[in-house]
Formats: C-alpha cells, structure tokens, sequence
C-alpha cells in the first residue's frame, strides 16, 4: 500500500514536470517565433500596460499640418487652426469619405490648362490641406481602411486643394490632389454625414470674417524674387500670438533610479520579450541598458530611448504599411507615457541602403512642433525616429517626454520683418541680402536635457534650416 | 534782515531764471530731430505738408528729409524720366479695398552698390497742384532682401482723379553729393477706386439688378 502510495506521489510529480517543461517550452516559443499560434500566445496575459487596438488609434498619428483658406484673389491667405472645429470637420471628411473616394477611382483628365498646374490652382477660390511631407498612398489606404483595387498613378499625396463651387451638383465635391510634381482631378460625393458643399463654399466666403484665423499674404505676390510661391507670412505689423512656454519632464512613470527598475522594463520593453534580458544600471546612474543576443536597449535619464535590433539586415524590407504599423505599434505600447501633445507623423522614407523604411514622428501641440535640440551636436531632431520593415522594428530614437503650459506665456509678433530685427540674427553670418526663403514656421525648441520648451522661427533657405528665439514683447 | 531776504530772493529768481532758459534750449534740439526718422527701418508717416520745389537750400549740415528734400527739389521733381539707377528692384503695389491704402513692396536689387555700411533712404511723394507731397520716409539696411512695406494714404481717389506717385531712393551717406548717377526715381499712376455713394450708377444698376433678379426667379 505504501510502495503504491509512493510511486503514485512519483507519477503525480512528473506529470507537473512535465505540464511545467510544456508551459516553458511555450513561453519560449511564442517569444522566439511571434506569429506561431499557441497555447500561451503573447505575453500580453501577464503584461500590467494596457494596449489599445493598433485599428482605433492609426488615423491618430496622420493628419494634415495646415489647413489654409484662400478667398481668391492670389494674395490672402486664411490658416485655419488644425484643432478648431472647422479643421476638425474637414479632415473628418477626408477619413471617412474622400480618401476612400480618391483611392476606388481613377483621376479626371484635367481639360483646362489650369488644372495641372498647382500654384495657378492655389491661386483660386480652395481650400488647401498640406502635410508635412508627402504620404504614400499605401499608408492612407492602410489607415483609412480601404485597400484600392487597382494599380494607382497617384503614389503619394502632398497636398490637396478642395474647390466646392466648381461642380454644379450639389453633391460633389472636386479635388485636385497634388504629389509634389503633378496634379490629379477627382471628383467626389459628398456623402451622409460629410459637410454640405455649401458649407464649404460659405467657409471660403467668410473667411474674410472669422476673427480666430489672421490673413496672411502670399510673399511671391509682394515680392517675386521669392522663390516658393507658396509660401504664406503675414504682414501686418500688429499681427501676433499669445504662445506659453512649455514645461518639459521626464515620464514620472520612468524616472530613471535603482527602486523604479521595474517599472522602466514593464514600460519600455513593452512588447519586447525580455526573458533572456539582462538589465545594466550604469555606475554613473545615467543610463541603464537592456540588452540580449538580438537586441540592445538604451534608457538614458534624461528620457531618451535608443533601441537598437542587432541584425538590422534582418527581414524583409516588405510593404511601407506593413512596417508602419510595426513602427506605430512600438509606439503605442509607450504611448501613455507621453502626455499633453499629439504625436503626428512627419516624414517616411527608405534607408539609404534600401532595406528599411525610416519614420519620423513629431509631437505637436497647439499646430505647433515641438523639435529637440541634441546636446551633442546641437542638431534639431524630431521626436521619435523609427527605422523598421515589414517583420519588425530595427531602430529606434525617441525622446520620451511630458508636456503641459509652462507658467510663463508672452505675445509674439508674427510680422514677417519683425524676423530680422532678432537678437540672434547675427548668428546666421551668411547676409540676409542672399537668403532665399523657402518655407517659415513657428515651432518649439527644447534642448534635450531641458525642463523648457520655447517658440522658435524656423526659417528653411538653400542651405540651412535657421532657428530664431522668438522675442516676445512683453519682455 | 530785509536786506538779507530781498537777497536770497534776487539769487532764487535768477536760479530759476536760469533753469528756464536752459530748457528752452532743449526743447529746440527736440524739435529739430522730431522730423528724422529715429528708428532704423520704421516708416514715418508725415502729415501732408506740401513740399514747396522753389525753397532755397538748407541751412543744417546733419542729415534731413527736409533738408534733403529741399536741397535736391529739382533733382527729385523736375526729372521727366525714371533714372537708370537701380537700388530696388520689383517693385509692386497693392490697393487696400476697404482701406484704399496703398501698399508698396520692393526687393533690394542685387546689383547695388554702396558702401559698407551704408544704408538706402527711400522717400514716397504724391503730385499735389504744382508741387510734390512726402507721404513716407524711411531708411533701409541693404543686409535685408525684402524692403519693408511702404503704406500710403493717397489722397485722390476716382478715375479722373488718379495719383501721380513719384519714389525717390539715394544712398544715405551720399545725401550731400546727389546726382542722377546716384538717385533712383520711380513713377507710378495709382487710380484708387471711389468707394463712396455714387448717385448716378446707383440710378442706372438699381433697377437693372432687380430686373435681373426678377428674370433669374421666372427662368427658376
């Protein structure tokens, strides 16, 4: 009887060996090969950060950087807020609508001379949606859901130019969608839900009334040196914008010491196996380094995050959308980190040599930027830089930061000449006399290790992007 | 004791006698600059005050559009022709509807020539009977591209009615040595619409818009 009793305390014993070898056996194996269906499938079971759907916050991250007016006349120019409700109403327009519209039809042949020429059209009675930098159309078919099916001329969207009053249905809309090189015509239904043609044509209208928006003029008008024909300043001396300083910090949640390591890795490893991860607090209590055979994480104190995957070769270059949705979800598995500023993506290209896609994210607040100054080389960075293919995320560089109004605002001039009477013009030794002006832009500028993040003029040239403390004046 | 009274009176008196003319000086360099413009850049607006062509030439060596003005009044004025002279170059004007203020916009041309340091007055008149208004005045850095706007209140207004804009530009150091090798003159006609009630087409467009509307409704 006692002999059975033991060899049965014997079979009850492996038995629980052997379910304990097959449960590690699938955590290493759900952690080595992310894809392969099992019984233990992601570490999300156990993971304390809760994690949005990647579905319901993609269109977040894209949006236009400027939405503009213009009444016409090929002077004036009207920007809108990005956050007021008329933007709001418009872009809602292109996600629900007119994006789908645009990517299940093929472009209208343009029959006027007009048509296929961008800076006659901006000229006309429009109005303007600019992103930063030009979008593959992959990435808005991705975000807005709908895959086109059919071989696309358009490849990527830059700008586009909405003109209410040219149908004479009242339910369409024309757009004329510009890549940076040519113009493509489209006309689209305005459909439930969308806003009424003629609020679009009453908006054009009445721009000349809405207070919250300052005129601005066209430069090449005034001066037709001015090489960009786009570019838009105001020049009215007693134009001007009440901006707050901004107060910069450190996630509490990852502030860097030896009792928060924990808390460090369940945020920034986030999706990141850390099973076989060996964490190195630095000596000099800076940094910590999280690091394996595969992958190597740095924290730095004063919120930086350098990710790096050993074998960037690794995988395949693949679809840009399939990589963009790796790089977006890294992002959000840190995303509640990041407090008080939207994160808009900024720029996507190839890497030089050909095998990833390399992603810029900005963090934007009240339409403005906010760049970081690198300690280093003193070179204006953008928030987060995300390089990646379409099986995972290689590189990454991210300044992981709070944002909140600092307890000082001032008013700043926007007045165009108000930009030569700066104090730190004189840095720039390359006369004035010769500087071509191709873009203007008001952005915060806060120095990596700083708790404070200021209004800037970023003045691009031929050579240069130039960066102005703005002078407030009430100083 | 009276007379130690009478005399601390007699030095006050004079004390204060004293006090009053010194400021009375002061007052006259006060006057005497208020008519430059003091910041760099900044365009003075002057009154309309009509510059007489005929004036002989000025008295004070320091620089002043007055002065200038009245030292070079048949170089500036009885000049026919725009000089060869190019110290700005595309020079553009718009027409304020609401305002009817008149805004000129200029681009340093890139081929000037002047010596380091030196900076350009640019002088805006209008044609008034015989003789010549100074609408604005200003002086420019030559390291800045784009010439500030140059606003102006014309004060003609109506198509019969057009303003005879003359712009004078001169290197400031060169002000006491102007020639036509050294002044750029540039002429424009500005017309600025007459935005008030005009009786007669009010008569005549009246009733034809209503007729317009009315026919707009029937053919609907």
């Amino acid at each position: 009887m006692r002999i059975f009793s033991l060899e049965r305390r014997k079979t009850i014993f492996i038995i629980i060996l052997v379910l304990l070898s097959i449960l590690q056996m699938g955590i290493l194996w759900t952690g080595k090969n992310p894809g392969v269906p099992f019984l233990f499938p992601t570490q999300k079971l156990w993971s304390s950060v809760d994690l949005p759907d990647i579905n319901d916050v993609k269109g977040e991250y894209l949006k236009p950087k400027k939405i503009t007016v213009s009444d016409g006349s090929g002077i004036l120019y009207w920007s809108l807020n990005t956050s007021d409700n008329l933007s709001r109403a418009i872009w809602s327009d292109f996600n629900k609508s007119y994006f789908r519209q645009i990517l299940e039809q093929k472009p209208i042949e343009g029959a006027k001379s007009y048509e296929q020429d961008w800076h006659t059209l901006i000229k006309m009675k429009s109005i303007i949606l600019e992103f930063e930098n030009p979008v593959s159309t992959e990435i808005i078919s991705w975000t807005t859901d709908y895959k086109s099916l059919f071989t696309m001329p358009l490849k990527q969207i830059y700008k586009i130019a909405i003109f209410p009053a040219e149908s004479i249905n009242n339910n369409e809309n024309t757009l004329y969608v510009y890549d940076g090189e040519t113009v493509y015509k489209y006309v689209v239904k305005t459909e439930q839900g969308n806003m009424k043609k003629d609020d679009y044509i009453s908006m054009i209208n009445g721009i000349h009334k809405n207070e919250a928006s300052i005129p601005l003029n066209r430069l090449a008008y005034s001066y037709p040196s001015v090489k960009n024909h786009e570019l838009i300043v105001s020049l009215d001396v007693k134009s001007e914008r009440k901006i707050w300083d901004l107060l910069v910090k450190t996630p509490d949640e990852i502030i860097l010491n030896r009792d928060n390591l924990d808390n460090i890795e369940t945020y920034l490893l986030g999706d990141i196996y850390r099973g076989s991860m060996v964490t190195t607090f630095k000596d000099d209590s800076t940094s910590i380094i999280c690091s394996d055979t595969e992958q190597v994480l740095r924290y730095y104190k004063n919120g930086f995050l350098d990710y790096q995957y050993r074998n960037r070769t690794l995988g395949e270059k693949g679809r840009i959308s399939d990589a963009f949705e790796k790089a977006l979800a890294f992002i959000e598995h840190r995303r509640s980190l990041v407090e008080g500023v939207e994160i808009i993506l900024n720029s996507m290209v190839l890497e030089d040599k050909d095998e990833n896609y390399v992603f810029t994210f900005d963090y934007v607040i009240d339409g403005m930027e906010v760049k970081i100054i690198s300690q280093q080389d003193e070179a204006v960075r953008p928030a987060i830089t995300i390089v990646a293919n379409s099986d995972r995320v290689v590189d990454v560089k991210w300044y992981i930061k709070t944002f909140s109004n600092n307890d000082y605002y001032n008013y700043y001039s926007l007045y165009f000449f108000d930009i030569f009477d700066n104090k730190m013009i004189k840095d720039y030794p390359e006369p004035l006399h010769n500087l071509n002006i191709y873009d203007i832009s008001i952005d915060y500028i806060c120095p990596e290790n700083s708790m404070r993040a200021e209004p800037y003029w970023f003045i691009d040239t031929e050579s240069q992007i130039i960066h102005l403390r703005m002078q407030g004046k009430e100083s | 004791m009276l007379k130690k009274i009478m005399f601390i009176l007699l030095v006050s008196s004079l004390m204060i006698l004293g006090s009053l003319v010194c400021m009375a000086y002061g007052d006259d360099d006060i006057n005497e600059g208020s008519y430059m413009a003091t910041r760099l850049n900044d365009f003075v607006d002057f009154a309309p005050s009509a510059v007489n062509v005929e004036n002989d030439a000025p008295q004070e060596e320091e620089y002043s559009d007055e002065a200038v003005i009245e030292q070079y009044s048949s170089l500036f004025f009885e000049t026919e022709d725009e000089t060869e002279v190019e110290f700005i170059t595309d020079i553009q004007d718009c027409v304020d509807k609401e305002s009817q203020k008149c805004t000129f916009y200029a681009t340093i041309s890139e081929n000037i020539q002047i010596d380091e340091g030196d900076n350009i007055v640019v002088m805006a008149f209008v044609q008034k009977d015989d003789s010549y208004e100074l609408l604005a005045s200003g002086e420019f850095e030559i390291t800045i591209k784009y010439l500030r706007p140059i606003e102006l209140n014309l004060p003609n207004t109506g198509k019969d009615n057009p303003n005879y804009v003359r712009i004078i530009v001169f290197p400031k150091n060169s002000y006491d040595n102007l020639s036509l090798d050294n002044v750029q003159i540039y002429c424009k006609t500005k017309v600025i619409d007459n935005k008030k009630f005009d009786f007669e087409s009010t008569l005549f467009n009246g009733p034809m818009d209503i007729i317009k509307h009315v026919n707009g409704k029937i053919s609907d």
